[in-house]
């Protein structure tokens, strides 16, 4: 706004008001408009002609083997949570029934196998893609990492942030989850829908 | 001192003003100053396409969200840009294909669509009474499944058609589920799709991995 | 689509009629910043006329995502600004008495008159670049992409020209609290 100044805000208020206008004001634009010829348009169709975007085949999963970081569990992640019928958030995200916490809220758990991690957190757009704000626990099994996150209705992208002993970093997405598309930052993003009405 | 007319005008307007200023933009995220993760020059130019997107009347928050996702990621500086200036045309496109009374997460689904490759009039098809109907849904899953290398065309069109029949939130679900799986199993994307779209919307057949709506716990109201 | 882009539409379709109503949306509003602009009333119809001509002639580079007034204002600026360049020499002084001579139609309000007056006077002291992006940011309520779009000025640019004219004016105000 006026950078908050009352007497500037005022102007402005006092500048917003209407002014007396000729009532034949428009009547004369049209008259001088009618003698021209009828304006062409300079293109037809959609303005916005999409250019063929590259889609890549997200190989994440592919470098993120490579990386090392992920164990070939993770592959099978999904299939060990479809026991029961999961829904209806993505893949690895378990909707663990519990009372929320705020009035719409879920709890949602997610979950990475990553047995070569040292460190695994989930990052996304509610902690404000902070990679401190939600580290995730190893199972005591070792492999698996999880956490539980109150999430509101809706939807929500996300992706893990792995951390290897030999201080490397990668971004990876939910191998189960849908796929958020690529958009240029360098790292793949997957989407959770939480149930519920949304906002 | 005489206090003129306008001056004692003035100053029961300011009083009114000084009760209504605007809220900050911080108040959307937890931290107070979110964008002070940028370095100066992309926090203004991130501030100017945000302002833009206020002024034009379209969501701003995402606009916020893409610009920390970046300084996250460590992305270059003009890919941050980039990105959030994608986000704020595509929402620009998205009100034309969809109007405006969109919640939260038809607008993020819409734009992410957009960004996939769908062109306008594709999108345009899911404009109207969309109340009750899974739109966010419908697009999160066209969204990946082209992700995922089906050709944009045939996800549109199976989506399309799931949707016009009146498909329900775990229909789309169940479908991206089982094509998702036929895929990591080594299928055509293409293929897979054209072969689990078959299934809709007849009857469970048996031996199928969709899990029977009776098993689907109640995520709705607690 | 918008009511705008629809009428834009028409217009290129060969409905000329059509064009009347994107006038009459806009001639008021467009009017105001005119006169805001320009200071007087002559100057201001000069411009109006021939901004609503050229966007006649232009319609058919308007793109629908765009704002049909953002749009517009471009042409709005551009033509009060040769206006005031062509009268430079003119003193610009806005006449009070013209309010009174005009038949508007009552539903619009009229100012009071004494602070429309003081209100203009102020605004005429700034320098123009200063008073053209005051009204654009605080008045006509665009964005500074648009503002820069539209003005052909750098955001920056704008930005620095709309902290002085609120400067200026900030000025101005302690003057006339302190007699």
């Amino acid at each position: 706004m006026t950078e908050q100044d009352p007497y500037v805000e005022w102007i402005a208020r006092e500048a917003k008001r209407p002014v007396a206008v000729d009532p034949m004001a428009v009547e004369r634009v049209m008259a001088r408009v009618r003698l021209e010829s009828v304006p062409r348009p300079r293109w037809s169709g959609w303005r916005w002609l999409t250019e063929p975007r590259a889609l890549p085949l997200s190989p994440m999963l592919g470098s993120a083997l490579a990386a090392g970081l992920i164990g070939i569990g993770v592959l099978f992640g999904h299939m060990l949570n479809d026991r029961g019928g999961q829904y209806p958030t993505g893949g690895s995200t378990l909707a663990v029934p519990q009372p929320p916490l705020a009035s719409h809220d879920t709890i949602i758990k997610f979950v990475l196998v990553a047995p070569h991690a040292a460190t695994v957190s989930v990052v996304g757009d509610f902690n404000d893609w902070d990679a401190q704000a939600s580290p995730m626990k190893r199972t005591p099994t070792g492999g698996t990492w999880s956490v539980a996150i109150p999430l509101r209705p809706g939807r929500h992208v996300y992706a893990f942030v792995v951390n290897g002993a030999n201080g490397s970093t990668q971004w990876v997405a939910d191998p189960t989850a849908p796929l958020a598309p690529e958009d240029g930052l360098g790292a793949p993003n997957s989407v959770v829908l939480v149930g519920g009405s949304a906002s | 001192m005489v206090v003129s007319s306008r001056t004692s005008r003035f100053i029961a307007y300011a009083a009114m003003v000084s009760a209504a200023l605007l809220q900050p933009l911080a108040l959307f995220a937890q931290d107070p100053d979110p964008l002070s993760r940028l370095d100066p020059n992309t926090r203004f130019t991130v501030e100017v396409i945000i302002d833009s997107a206020r002024v034009a009347g379209v969501p701003t928050r995402p606009l916020l969200l893409k610009a920390l996702e970046g300084s996250a990621k460590h992305a270059d500086n003009r890919h941050i840009v980039a990105a959030v200036r994608s986000v704020f045309h595509a929402e620009l496109d998205v009100r034309v294909a969809l109007g405006s009374a969109l919640d939260e997460s038809e607008w993020t689904s819409a734009v992410s669509a957009l960004q996939s490759g769908v062109p306008l009039e594709v999108l345009s098809k899911f404009r109207g009474d969309h109340a009750g109907k899974p739109l966010t849904r419908a697009l999160v899953v066209m969204t990946d499944l082209i992700q995922r290398g089906v050709p944009m065309t045939e996800a549109s069109s199976a989506i399309m058609q799931l949707w016009q029949r009146g498909a329900a939130d775990g229909d789309f679900y169940g479908l991206w589920k089982n094509v998702e799986q036929d895929i990591l199993s080594g299928q055509n994307p293409g293929t897979a799709l054209q072969q689990r779209i078959r299934e809709y919307p007849g009857r469970l057949t048996p031996g199928s991995k969709i899990p029977p709506a009776s098993q689907e716990p109640d995520n709705s109201s607690s | 689509m918008s009511d705008d882009a629809a009428d834009v539409q028409r217009v290129l379709s060969g409905d000329v009629d059509a064009y009347a109503k994107l006038v009459d949306r806009y001639y008021d509003r467009c009017a105001r910043f005119a006169i805001r602009m320009l200071g007087n009333r002559d100057d201001a119809e000069d411009a109006l006329q021939s901004t609503f001509l050229r966007a006649y002639r232009a319609l058919g580079r308007y793109q629908e995502r765009d704002r049909f007034s953002a749009w517009l204002y471009r042409i709005l600026v551009n033509q009060c600004r040769s206006i005031a360049a062509r009268r430079s020499h003119r003193e610009r002084v806005f006449v009070r008495e013209e309010a009174l001579l005009l038949n508007a139609p009552d539903k619009r309000p009229l100012w009071s008159g004494e602070d429309e007056e003081f209100v203009q006077r102020v605004l005429n002291e700034l320098d123009p670049l200063l008073r053209e992006a005051f009204l654009l940011k605080y008045v006509e309520e665009l964005s500074y992409e648009e503002m820069a779009a539209l003005t052909g000025a750098g955001v920056s640019a704008l930005k620095m020209r709309v902290k002085r004219a609120c400067d200026k004016l900030r000025e101005r105000w302690e003057r006339i609290r302190d007699d």
